[in-house]
């Protein structure tokens, strides 16, 4: 069975500065991993060369076996930090597009989600309040049957009840054996989730772990992530 | 998933482009209330009105299509529009297609309504030019061969067609080498800025290959005829195409070279 996520030699660097500095990673399906580094060190770089958004890099990426392409694209949901849906949609038009492209969608289960979030199907986009927006990408993206899930800081610029709530649709909705890679800062909040760790600063892996391993050491991931930047990044 | 991107395209050019042509309808009303119950001062009011819309109606086209190529694209939408399991060659021709298709319908509204005010004021003024216009029209009808006749309107709307799909790749290409990293930081200055410099280069170019290329078309009452001399030399009704290559080949690079900064050179913001 090839890995869900395998990367060799990644570099990449906007000008001069090079923000992912031959990084190493292996993942196999099925297991919840967290993205963590400080802001700036390269999180969202890494997403977006797994997800196809960025191509010029140096190194070898692969994802079910396969160079970022159509194919990873269709089994790989993603969630960026920003609002990716035309402003013209209604939250209705955001579900049938992606209805249409996405074969693993699932429009019945996201349409439950809508009246659960109580948001209108009819209300446009751009009318809607930053956290509805939030909640309408996640639920979209979490009706997905994918096989990997590239969450870019799901949980950034919201209250506590709400990244609750956040991280209770992620772990209730994702589908049976995907891999869920999560970008997060907020470690105390979703640490309970991991099942591994991969921290990365200074464009390099800094510490790659599972949960368990980390527990046996008598620590907290937020010990750890301390420990591991302490000093500088 | 070519006709799914054509789809939603055509969604999206409606929320942007659709407002123009219910203004457009309105007034079009207003002018038939007008001559309906002959309220002069309304018709007047209304023939200005039509005709500003119309100017607007391609303006506001053009617009658009920059607009929702480089949103769509290369802001934030950009996310989806490139994490969505098609490749960018299918990206590019479901948003070409659409792009000239909204723009073709501009022009065709546009020609409309000034053939219909013109028409209107003319018939007002004097009958001279709708005498004109049958003069012409009935010429047209004693060309002998219906072919020739077919010949001359394929070859005019093929060429009508190939300018409006050189202008998309032109707008296409600049939009996306306004994103290529020394561009980025002056938004929508660079683009427009690289917009009016290749339109200036390639009209230029395009110009001068009409007027000395030899190659031209004749059009004669006896039919169609392709001559080796420039439109100069060519007596009669002459339409050099020696840019016609020109403009084809163009049209390839600036696609091809709008794919190739998209998937090599740019980094969504």
């Amino acid at each position: 069975m090839s890995k869900i996520i395998e990367v060799k030699g990644l570099r990449k660097s906007y000008g001069r500065n090079e923000v992912l500095s031959g990084l190493d990673l292996s993942y196999d399906q099925g297991q919840v991993i967290g993205l963590l580094g400080p802001n700036g060190c390269g999180k969202t770089s890494l997403i977006k060369i797994l997800t196809g958004l960025i191509h010029d890099y140096e190194g070898t990426v692969l994802i079910d076996g396969q160079a970022p392409g159509v194919y990873t694209k269709s089994i790989t949901a993603y969630l960026p930090e920003r609002t990716y849906l035309a402003e013209w949609m209604k939250a209705k038009d955001a579900i049938d597009y992606f209805n249409d492209f996405f074969a693993d969608f699932d429009k019945v289960k996201a349409t439950e989600m809508l009246n659960r979030f109580r948001l209108d199907p009819n209300q446009k986009i751009k009318t809607m309040s930053k956290g509805m927006q939030e909640k309408l990408q996640l639920l979209i993206v979490m009706s997905r049957a994918s096989k990997l899930y590239c969450l870019d800081e799901p949980l950034g610029g919201v209250d506590p009840a709400t990244r609750s709530a956040i991280l209770d649709v992620i772990m209730n909705n994702y589908a049976d054996k995907a891999t869920v890679l999560i970008s997060t800062h907020l470690i105390n909040d979703v640490e309970r989730i991991f099942d591994s760790v991969l921290m990365i600063g200074n464009g390099q892996v800094r510490l790659d772990a599972s949960i368990d391993e980390i527990a046996n050491s008598g620590k907290s991931v937020e010990d750890i992530f301390k420990e591991v930047f302490s000093f500088g990044w | 998933m070519v006709g799914k991107l054509i789809k939603n395209e055509l969604k999206a050019g409606i929320h942007s482009i659709a407002p123009i042509y219910i203004v457009t309808a309105a007034i079009l009303g207003l002018l038939a209330i007008a001559f309906a119950f002959e309220i002069l001062w309304l018709a007047i009011i209304s023939i200005i009105g039509v005709a500003l819309v119309g100017i607007a109606i391609l303006a506001v086209t053009l617009i658009s299509v920059i607009n929702n190529f480089n949103k769509s694209m290369f802001r934030d939408q950009g996310y989806l529009t490139f994490t969505l399991p098609v490749t960018s060659g299918q990206l590019l021709f479901a948003k070409a297609l659409c792009s000239f298709l909204w723009i073709l319908l501009s022009y065709l509204v546009l020609i409309g309504i000034f053939a219909g005010v013109y028409g209107y004021a003319a018939s007002q003024i004097d009958d001279e030019q709708v005498v004109m216009v049958r003069i012409f029209l009935s010429t047209i009808m004693e060309i002998p061969d219906a072919g020739t006749i077919i010949g001359i309107i394929a070859f005019f709307v093929s060429y009508f067609f190939l300018q409006i799909i050189f202008l998309v790749s032109e707008i296409y290409f600049s939009v996306s080498l306004s994103n290529v990293r020394p561009f980025q930081k002056m938004g929508m200055g660079s683009t427009i800025v690289i917009f009016l410099t290749t339109f200036a280069i390639t009209t230029v170019i395009s110009t001068l290959l009409k007027a000395f290329i030899p190659l031209t078309l004749k059009i004669e009452l006896s039919g169609m005829s392709l001559v080796f001399q420039t439109m100069e030399q060519t007596s009669g009704l002459a339409f050099g195409i020696g840019d016609i290559i020109f403009t084809l080949v163009t049209t390839v690079i600036f696609f091809v070279m709008s794919s190739w900064f998209m998937k090599h050179k740019i980094n969504l913001r």
